[in-house]
């Protein structure tokens, strides 16, 4: 973690974090989002598979563009790219956005849907929208609700790499804002700035996750979860996969797979630092081929 | 655990055990009692620790001691929490020696292990030796109990890549001692 004692950093207008780059979701909702490209489906389209899928803390809908573009134009089930609240804008549009308002992004979709008729729901979040997911599933959110058919999770962050994170809030004040080391292709796609108070947010959604995990819940009746989870991940630490292994008191609707990789989000390639192998397509395939496996499958 | 670590451990128990009667010249004291961890950001653990010093060495200013303290007896008691073992030896040294609050220093290891419960997650770090340094203050009360408060930092701690998760940089510890002898 790279720290500053400035409150503000000088923004680029090539980074997302400026004035100029927003996602483009933002622009045109209803190539991203199913509830607004498509309203008002027939009876055979609403009972498609739908993938909700939700990207990490600082990340954008870019997240799961490879997704998509794997998926192609394919009619068997729709893909819907969130874009968590405050990502995805300015950098103080960020800064402002509590943990709760990045959840709300997921929530609007999914009851968006719901409403206009989908029934055939898959929730799919990496690293944050992982936690995101997992603490609406133990405050009870989607109780009296549609449940989702299956939750995926592709590297959750319960515990974090960082184990300093905990003590953001009493360094953060004097750090004002850490900067990653994004690529020249990620700085497009991913804040380059990180207000001590988003991290703040993470610590205390990532926090309330694990002690509800601690204390135990259920997962909703019909849902089916699965976790994919790196075993060496410099941000999630690959321990999230145990807490979560545990905490999920429901049995025989939890699935763990361990993958051998060094990537947070495995499933995105492009743009990486460093260079992608056979092997790491490889385990980004089959993990699609998996996903469409479960939710074909229920 | 490897056979090697399990052998420096038991090693250093028989060692501890011996040292009142290696050192017959001498005025031991030994002290026994509780220890209560807590990892910032992460589980509570409690558990035993004893320590032992020699009126003849360094005036009764150097203690070594040993202990073991669990999650079992803390987070993980009742609840979903890791269940993580920290078998511990340590070396303080105590300023101030005549005074009712008296500063120490500590130079701590041992072995950290965690159980995960299930072999899919066999390929993970779940051991790690410890080895950290702490600071702190210890009060002794009219009663003879000693109260005894310390932050630590784990030189050796997991970052997700390499070493158990749950093994955390920053600890706060609370220590009661009882002089035995």
């Amino acid at each position: 973690m790279l720290g500053s004692c400035d409150v503000n950093p000088e923004i680029s207008d090539d980074f997302l974090d400026g004035k100029i780059i927003f996602d483009p979701s933002l622009l045109s909702p209803e190539n991203y989002l199913v509830s607004q490209g498509n309203p008002n489906p027939t009876a055979e389209q609403a009972s498609r598979p739908v993938f909700i899928v939700c990207h990490g803390f600082s990340a954008s809908t870019f997240e799961w563009q490879e997704f998509v573009d794997w998926s192609g134009n394919t009619e068997d089930y729709y893909v819907s790219r969130v874009l968590l609240g405050g990502h995805g804008r300015t950098y103080e549009e960020f800064k402002s956005a509590s943990w709760k308002d990045w959840q709300q992004a997921i929530f609007d979709e999914y009851e968006a849907l719901l409403e206009a008729g989908y029934s055939n729901l898959h929730l799919v979040g990496s690293s944050t929208s992982g936690a995101l997911i997992l603490e609406a599933i133990g405050s009870g959110y989607f109780n009296g609700k549609t449940t989702p058919n299956s939750i995926l999770l592709v590297d959750p962050i319960v515990v974090p790499s960082d184990k300093m994170l905990p003590l953001i809030g009493v360094l953060g004040p004097l750090i004002g804002y850490t900067e990653a080391e994004n690529t020249q292709g990620e700085i497009t796609y991913w804040y380059n700035y990180r207000p001590y108070e988003t991290l703040r947010e993470l610590q205390s959604v990532i926090k309330k996750v694990r002690k509800d995990l601690q204390h135990g819940f259920g997962l909703p009746l019909r849902s089916f979860m699965k976790v994919y989870k790196s075993t060496h991940d410099a941000s999630a630490d690959p321990a999230s996969a145990v807490l979560i292994y545990k905490g999920i008191t429901t049995v025989n609707q939890v699935e763990i797979e361990m993958i051998d990789s060094k990537l947070h989000v495995f499933t995105r390639l492009q743009f990486r630092e460093e260079p992608i192998s056979d092997k790491d397509r490889q385990l980004q395939q089959q993990t699609f081929e998996d996903m469409i496996r479960i939710a074909m499958s229920r | 655990m490897l056979r090697s670590q399990k052998w420096i451990i038991l090693g250093t128990v028989l060692v501890f055990m011996n040292l009142p009667s290696v050192s017959l010249a001498q005025q031991s004291h030994i002290d026994i009692g509780l220890r209560s961890q807590k990892s910032l950001g992460l589980y509570l653990e409690n558990g035993f620790v004893s320590q032992i010093s020699f009126d003849r060495l360094a005036d009764n200013r150097l203690f070594l001691g040993i202990g073991f303290v669990s999650s079992r007896l803390g987070s993980a008691l009742g609840s979903n929490a890791i269940k993580q073992d920290n078998y511990q030896i340590w070396l303080s040294y105590y300023f101030k020696n005549r005074r009712k609050i008296r500063p120490f220093v500590s130079l701590n290891s041992g072995y950290f292990a965690a159980d995960y419960e299930a072999e899919i997650f066999d390929v993970l770090d779940r051991s790690s030796m410890l080895l950290s340094a702490s600071s702190g203050l210890e009060w002794t009360t009219p009663v003879q109990l000693k109260v005894n408060m310390a932050l630590g930092y784990n030189i050796i701690s997991g970052n997700g890549l390499n070493g158990p998760g749950t093994l955390y940089p920053l600890f706060a510890q609370l220590n009661f001692f009882y002089p035995l002898k």
